[in-house]
């Protein structure tokens, strides 16, 4: 098949693939009785169309983004990370201990306490499988799996439990922090330094993998483990190393939901960022560079169908069913490329 | 039938029992219209690599027909789109006449047409029996292994095979596999068997075993492809030979109408550059010991033996070889000598550092070169963490880029390109690949497993010069390989491996071959000049 065949026949494809996706949104809109165009309108101007859209996108985009390079960074290695939702609420965890219960920590040293805390505890839930995965070869998908529950329970038995805020009137959660555990903030809005050390992190990190003996390593590995073995590269360390580093980012993220969105620790933290990190870095192809426009994009649907929740009065799941249909749409324009281009 | 070893030199006085054995099927070959032919072939692949270029061939009724040809010649291709594998972009099949179109394996399986490819498709740990039930149409939803077993002991009856129906298939040797497959094959009621370099894991003996029951099968009218870059096997085995040439058709002959160097001139399109059957040694090994092992045992990993209690030394200058059929522990030995085997006994003394062993695994792609990183980058692999090979916290590009193109023009790979995505490169530009990375430096220990395997003349002609040229400048070579021909052109000595353990100890020369054999085969190698001085009890 020639260049040009291949670049028509993707094109048709892809029109396909968003016509169809459309069509299913479509169905789906019309079946609980709402304008298939102004709500999808709505959506995007709810996301990206205002300030106060815009901002919100942002904010939703710092988690997102953060365990987005939790999968991305273990996928160098050739290794899949569906454990960012756990190491997401391990770190929150572990922000949250220092915030409330370590009255030692002198004021201004709070936020590093609790940065160097949520990193740790991230660096731990991630090196659980990659360890497991190193050096006995088991799955690490169904390690990062269970320690997600693992995780989501423990927030679980803390708030209802030891952490319980006793104000709280019966609610599961911990008390509200101090001030000095709140991340600043731009102005009133709840954009924190999370998303420049998201973006930074990006940047930084596609340099490193570019250009260094580590990044050449990751890419052995990657394609051939059985080289790297071969070559007796530490292969057994590098896949934990990429996984726990991996893994503190997505700990960030939920030391920074946790001290600013929601100002304490309480389970529901997370929407899911964890496993929609996932997607948007397997939507980049694991490129840190595209990953920052796609979890914007991804960002601003969750933002959006939040407007729509009040304005439109759809049920919070819209954004999850659109999430599920954008993924299965781009699934399906993968594999069609990878057949056509045999 | 006076058989005699197809490796043997005397091959050339044999002649005459072939020859005799086409005329009396001569009416046969002549009159008899040809059961497949191939057309006009053509066949590109992405990339722009022309595998087939209009070839014609033909097989007729009753004979075996050898496609010979160097690697990358497009044999295994043309086998391929008769087998339903690939489609030709041009061209056809005629099946007894009629113009056939096969879409699938499963199309060409109906009109009779079997291929065994050179990677087996059995399943280790099932039993034959059991790895005969898959995708058999025989067998229904409801399956009883004692009468499936009953079924195929009658079957293998019928057909003149003797299977071990009740053994795990990693139990066979690679030449009972071969049968399985081939019996596998006749169940399909194939007509039209197509065998890919099926020599090229064969001891000898099991060769002969396979040329004869392929003769059988033709004697009831079938044909028989076999792919091969063997001449003396396609001579020794062939009614007629199709030779290739860069996707051409070259010759299409009667086997008795051919000799070996014409053979030879033809495949290679120039002067015989056949690595010459005259040793390449000019050398003595100095008394000085590189590598001592003693007492080696290594439990079993990738066949079913590992090593048991193996002792011996490798001089600088010597270049050593290991024979044996294949799984019978080279991979262990391998893997202990080059320090990754786990949990063995014994000594392994280096007298060497780290940096100055070089290893030329038997995996080209996947062990030896990383598939989809650059040229440059393979040729990189060694370098990369090297403290020269770095600036600050980078690689040093230009400097990785340097070496690459050094080493590409050093060992004339092609493409010249440092950017080529190595799984664009040929076989043998493959091995140059890891050949160029591994001897760079001036290793002083060579480990080399099956370094010229599918390989073409000119290619295997380079990679021994290459060793040769390491052990003349002081390096000890050890080389693992089937091909027993290689050993003895290369070799000062060779262990035999059999089931782990050394089963003997011989000078290369020619007048081994036999006992070396026998060796390979687990069977005493009396008579042999040297016997063997090492027999673990």
């Amino acid at each position: 098949m020639g260049m040009r065949l291949i670049a028509v026949r993707s094109t048709a494809v892809a029109l396909v693939g968003g016509g169809a996706l459309f069509l299913v949104v479509a169905v789906l809109l019309r079946s609980v009785d709402r304008e298939v165009l102004p709500t999808l309108a709505a959506l995007f101007r709810n996301g990206f169309g205002d300030r106060l859209g815009l901002t919100e996108t942002l904010v939703r985009m710092t988690p997102l983004l953060l365990c987005a390079m939790a999968a991305a960074l273990p996928a160098k290695a050739g290794l899949f990370n569906i454990g960012g939702e756990g190491q997401l609420y391990a770190g929150a965890m572990a922000a949250s201990g220092v915030a409330l219960y370590a009255p030692f920590v002198p004021g201004v040293l709070v936020l590093p306490a609790m940065t160097l805390a949520a990193g740790l505890a991230g660096a731990a839930w991630g090196a659980i499988p990659g360890w497991l995965r190193g050096r006995w070869g088991v799955n690490e998908v169904l390690i990062g799996l269970m320690l997600n529950y693992v995780a989501i329970f423990l927030v679980q038995h803390l708030v209802h439990g030891p952490w319980k805020d006793p104000g709280a009137l019966g609610w599961p959660y911990t008390a509200r922090f101090a001030p000095d555990a709140v991340l600043p903030t731009v102005g009133t809005t709840n954009l924190h330094p999370g998303l420049l050390v998201g973006v930074a992190g990006c940047v930084l990190l596609w340099a490193l993998l570019r250009s260094t003996a580590w990044g050449f390593s990751l890419r052995i590995i990657e394609r051939s483990p059985r080289t790297a073995r071969y070559l007796k590269l530490p292969l057994a360390g590098h896949l934990m190393a990429s996984l726990a580093a991996g893994a503190v980012f997505a700990a960030l993220a939920g030391f920074g939901e946790a001290s600013v969105v929601q100002g304490r620790l309480r389970p529901g933290l997370s929407p899911g960022y964890g496993y929609a990190g996932f997607l948007i870095a397997w939507l980049a192809g694991n490129h840190f560079l595209w990953m920052l426009p796609v979890a914007f994009l991804v960002a601003g649907l969750y933002s959006g169908a939040d407007a729509l929740q009040i304005t439109a009065g759809l049920p919070s799941a819209t954004v999850d069913v659109f999430m599920g249909l954008v993924f299965i749409t781009a699934l399906w324009l993968r594999a069609s490329r990878v057949r056509a281009g045999e | 039938m006076n058989r005699e070893l197809p490796y043997s030199p005397a091959q050339r006085s044999a002649g005459t029992s072939r020859a005799q054995r086409s005329r009396a099927k001569g009416s046969n070959l002549t009159t008899n219209a040809p059961t497949v032919q191939l057309y006009g072939i053509a066949k590109r692949f992405p990339g722009g690599v022309v595998a087939n270029d209009g070839v014609d061939c033909e097989g007729r009724s009753g004979e075996i027909h050898a496609i010979l040809g160097e690697n990358g010649a497009g044999k295994t291709t043309l086998m391929r789109i008769l087998a339903g594998l690939y489609s030709p972009d041009s061209g056809g099949i005629r099946l007894d006449g009629r113009v056939v179109s096969f879409r699938s394996p499963k199309d060409a399986a109906r009109a009779g047409v079997g291929m065994v490819h050179q990677q087996f498709s059995l399943v280790p740990a099932l039993t034959v029996a059991e790895n005969l039930a898959l995708g058999a149409p025989e067998v229904g939803f409801v399956f009883s292994p004692a009468a499936w077993s009953r079924w195929l002991e009658e079957r293998a009856l019928g057909l003149g095979f003797d299977l071990r129906l009740d053994a795990p298939v990693w139990t066979l040797s690679m030449g009972e596999r071969q049968r399985v497959e081939i019996f596998r094959l006749l169940l399909r009621h194939a007509r039209i068997l197509i065998l890919d370099e099926p020599t090229s894991i064969l001891a000898p003996q099991e060769a002969e075993k396979l040329f004869a029951h392929l003769r059988e099968f033709t004697q009831a009218g079938h044909v028989v492809f076999l792919v091969t870059h063997k001449i003396q096997h396609a001579l020794a085995v062939a009614d007629r030979v199709t030779v290739l040439r860069r996707g051409r058709v070259v010759a299409a002959r009667a086997s008795s109408e051919l000799s070996r160097g014409e053979l030879a001139d033809l495949m290679v399109g120039r002067a015989d550059r056949r690595p010459g059957s005259r040793s390449l040694r000019r050398h003595e090994p100095s008394s000085r010991i590189v590598l001592e092992v003693r007492e080696l045992s290594v439990p079993p990993t990738t066949s079913p033996f590992g090593i048991r209690s193996m002792s011996f030394q490798l001089r600088a200058g010597e270049i050593l070889g290991v024979a044996g059929i294949s799984g019978h522990g080279q991979d262990e030995l391998i893997k202990a000598v080059a320090g990754a085997a786990q949990g063995w006994n014994g000594a392994i003394h280096h007298l060497l550092p780290a940096v100055r062993r070089a290893h030329i695994p038997e995996e080209r792609l996947d062990v030896g070169l990383v598939e989809g990183l650059s040229l440059a980058d393979n040729l990189s692999l060694r370098n990369f963490r090297r403290a020269t090979f770095r600036r600050g916290p980078f690689l040093d590009r230009e400097r990785l880029a340097a070496t690459a193109r050094e080493r590409i023009d050093r060992f004339s790979i092609a493409p010249a390109d440092p950017s080529a995505r190595v799984e664009t490169l040929s076989g043998g530009n493959l091995q140059k690949t890891v050949l160029a990375r591994e001897l760079d430096g001036e290793p002083g220990l060579v480990i080399a497993q099956a370094p010229t395997a599918g390989l073409d003349f000119a290619t295997v002609d380079f990679v021994h010069r290459e060793l040769v040229r390491q052990a003349e400048g002081g390096a000890g070579v050890l080389v693992v390989s089937e091909d027993l021909d290689e050993l003895l052109t290369l070799c000062h000595r060779i262990l035999v491996i059999y089931e782990g353990r050394l089963a003997g100890v011989f000078e290369a020369a020619g007048e081994h071959r036999t006992s070396i054999g026998l060796a390979m085969s687990g069977l005493d190698a009396t008579g042999a000049f040297s016997a063997p001085v090492t027999k673990a009890s």
